[in-house]
């Protein structure tokens, strides 16, 4: 995994797992936003909606930085850690699909049917499927260290 | 960390290990055992803290590069200090001697 992230000169550092964990809730949050600003874009304009997007965009693109390394090139512990991300994160889909499938007759469907709440879920759960072991892995991997600090 | 090369607690995973007092003796970094071992230098911080164990593979290659046994760097059960080992293997030589 990747610890740090580069826009020119300004070097965002990632080693903390409370970091991490503020990207992850922000990466949502603003999923949550730009899908909200899609719903309601007759009330409150474009202009939200693209702020939402690109902050989304901006988000996504520094979490698949990061992981990237996990990803493709990584360690035996590297790897170890994405096979747990993976296992953790579709395994819990698997349940909530379950857990979907027995709740659709009575709760789901009128859900679903509804113009806000079905399209929302439809975008929870297609980004989830994408996003969720990337999302585990930064939030679960323990602190690490500074590659500046003297070893 | 105590200076007798073992960490005072296996961690996570359950294995006791010299690799920090034997690179601090040996100056090497961690990016130079990690680049040796092929791993990246964070997984060497993750072993000496004991926050990981190591394959069978890396285990060894660990080994070959600091030129020891592998239960010399690796153990389930704490490991002595480096010191009192080598005072007590002087020790018995000279008793053995005539």
């Amino acid at each position: 995994m990747n610890t740090e992230y580069a826009i020119g000169n300004l070097r965002i550092r990632f080693e903390s797992r409370t970091r991490r964990r503020w990207l992850v809730a922000f990466f949502y949050a603003s999923l949550a936003a730009l899908d909200l600003a899609a719903r309601t874009i007759d009330t409150t304009g474009p202009l939200i909606l693209i702020v939402c997007g690109l902050l989304w965009v901006a988000l996504l693109i520094v979490i698949s930085w990061l992981v990237d390394n996990a990803w493709t090139r990584g360690d035996e512990r590297e790897m170890q850690r994405r096979d747990h991300a993976y296992y953790v994160a579709y395994r819990s889909l698997l349940w909530c699909f379950v857990a979907g499938f027995l709740l659709y007759p009575g709760v789901l469907r009128p859900l679903f049917a509804s113009y806000f709440w079905g399209h929302f879920l439809r975008v929870a759960v297609c980004f989830l499927i994408i996003t969720l072991p990337p999302a585990i892995l930064l939030w679960t991997e323990p602190d690490m260290e500074d590659p500046r600090q003297p070893s | 960390m105590q200076d007798n090369g073992s960490q005072p607690k296996p961690g996570e995973s359950g294995l006791y290990n010299r690799i920090a007092v034997l690179r601090a003796e040996r100056g090497i970094s961690r990016q130079q055992l990690a680049d040796a071992v092929g791993v990246n230098y964070q997984t060497i911080g993750f072993l000496e803290r004991g926050g990981y164990g190591p394959s069978l593979k890396l285990a060894f290659q660990i080994a070959e590069y600091f030129d020891l046994p592998v239960e010399a760097i690796f153990s389930t059960q704490p490991l002595k200090p480096l010191s009192q080992q080598v005072y007590a293997s002087s020790q018995s030589e000279e008793k053995g001697s005539p």
